[in-house]
């Protein structure tokens, strides 16, 4: 039951009341004035006496507080391995980065991000050198495949794409090696959501359906076969396709309104909503790793919501369009 | 010293082994106290009733074990004479309130600490969380009827 877990739970819950609830949120959208909206987000945690948050470095705030909450619920965690989840896509970002900067000849290491498994230096040193000691088994392969594949094509994106299956790969991985039936689902369903917005993208761009095939993460609920049956026709004919699956409400809602308005906007918001509700099951789980991972995601889409919604006031947009953007909140 | 006084003190050191779970559930409801208290919301006195609730069981299990070598003779001094028939007896009467005690201050151990957690994240829960984790407590209480009913059944000497 998870008895391990049972202080790391305990402080997780205690934590959670300070999380911003949907009303809170939309009550900021209504705020005339940013400051008050600086001055909520300030007594919700974000931003010190030293360092408010303002206007001009909510970003560098956010991130920071981003990364602060990642450390200590791995911490409390007692470093459990499950949490490499939300660190893998760094370590993909800084070898994609550094094989598109040594494919250009340039040096690109101050967009490297810190918050991944490796430190960036070590990544630096094991791409230049082809040096696989410190990588996993899949960092390994991506690197390989990707310096070989764009060596063939000199096509960037495929580094993108390789890498990306590849980070999802890790993934699952950790989530398979877990044991744990949440994060299972969780993975799963990530994958799923991934591959819809990557199918929405792919299609409006106008590729062809093998072109998917390519960009296609496995590992998720829907199949390959169902999303190449979906891709000629329209998100209203397609949408009975993904009945049986958690994604039914992004395809059918979301891509509505791609056919009609051409917009991502609903689709991605609709894909956090039911990554959300899917975490929400950690609220029946009294002690164990689940709740912990719940509180990080909930913690991320919080950040995520803040981010559109100061985003949004500070280019003037309508409170309307800025709630329509509002993912759920974990409450 | 007979063999049915060492089945008798036997007996006495199962009905004590309750006291394992009470350890257990003690800790465990600590352990979610501790955590809470990083929070805002949870009183240490609050936290205190409810990692207490799961120490009773260990209660339960020294007043048999107490009552059993009372009735022996090891508390006093002066050995009764029992049979190894009595001892026997004696001993089962300690099985009910040690296994059940055990179990059941583990289980109460889990329901207090969710009970933390509850008052951690909400005012005015307190008094259902006890409710909760006392639900528990029921058992350990019939577990003690059923040793003390066994004990009561039993002559010596």
């Amino acid at each position: 039951m998870g008895a391990d877990f049972i202080y790391a739970t305990a402080c997780i819950r205690a934590e959670e009341c300070k999380l911003l609830n949907g009303e809170k949120l939309r009550a900021m959208t209504e705020s005339k004035n940013i400051d008050d909206i600086c001055k909520v987000l300030q007594d919700a945690g974000y931003g010190t006496e030293s360092n408010p948050l303002t206007p001009g470095n909510y970003a560098q705030v956010l991130k920071d507080a981003e990364a602060e909450i990642f450390r200590n619920v791995k911490t409390l965690s007692k470093e459990d391995p499950v949490f490499n989840i939300f660190s893998y896509p760094s370590d993909y970002h800084n070898i994609k980065v550094l094989l598109k900067a040594e494919s250009l000849g340039i040096n690109r290491n101050d967009i490297l991000l810190s918050n991944g498994t490796i430190a960036p230096e070590d990544m630096v040193r094991a791409v230049t050198e082809r040096d696989k000691m410190d990588l996993t088994e899949y960092m390994g392969m991506a690197l390989d495949e990707a310096s070989e594949t764009h060596a063939r094509t000199k096509d960037p994106q495929i580094i993108d794409f390789i890498c990306d299956k590849y980070s999802f790969m890790d993934i699952c991985r950790i989530a398979d090696e877990s044991g744990n039936d949440y994060v299972q689902k969780y993975v799963r369903l990530l994958i799923d959501t991934t591959n819809l917005k990557t199918f929405a993208r792919v299609k409006k761009i106008g590729h062809p359906w093998s072109y998917y095939e390519n960009v296609f993460v496995p590992g998720g609920n829907v199949d390959l076969q169902t999303f190449i049956g979906a891709y000629e026709e329209d998100y209203k004919q397609s949408a009975p396709r993904f009945e049986a699956y958690d994604i039914y409400r992004a395809v059918s809602e979301g891509g509505e309104e791609i056919d009609t308005k051409g917009s991502f906007t609903l689709l991605e918001k609709l894909c956090d909503d039911v990554l959300m509700e899917q975490v929400k099951e950690a609220k029946g789980i009294t002690f164990g790793l689940e709740p912990l991972v719940a509180f990080l995601i909930a913690r991320q889409m919080e950040i995520k919501c803040i981010r559109i919604l100061m985003t949004g006031k500070l280019a003037g947009m309508d409170p309307e369009v800025i709630r329509e953007r509002m993912r759920e909140t974990y409450e | 010293m007979s063999t049915g006084i060492v089945l008798a003190i036997l007996g006495a050191a199962i009905a004590a082994c309750a006291g394992i779970g009470s350890a257990i559930g003690v800790g465990l409801a600590g352990e979610a106290a501790d955590g809470v208290m990083s929070g805002d919301k949870a009183s240490f006195g609050s936290t205190l009733v409810l990692q207490a609730l799961p120490g009773t069981q260990g209660i339960y299990g020294l007043v048999i074990a107490i009552m059993i070598m009372t009735k022996v003779g090891v508390l006093g001094g002066n050995l009764a004479s029992v049979s190894t028939e009595q001892g026997l007896a004696l001993l089962v009467a300690g099985i009910p309130i040690g296994i059940i005690g055990i179990l059941s201050a583990i289980s109460q151990g889990k329901a207090a600490a969710a009970g933390i957690m509850l008052v951690s994240k909400k005012d005015g829960k307190l008094g259902q969380a006890i409710i909760y984790a006392v639900m528990v407590e029921t058992y350990a209480i019939l577990a003690f009827i059923v040793s003390f009913l066994m004990y009561s059944g039993i002559s010596v000497g």
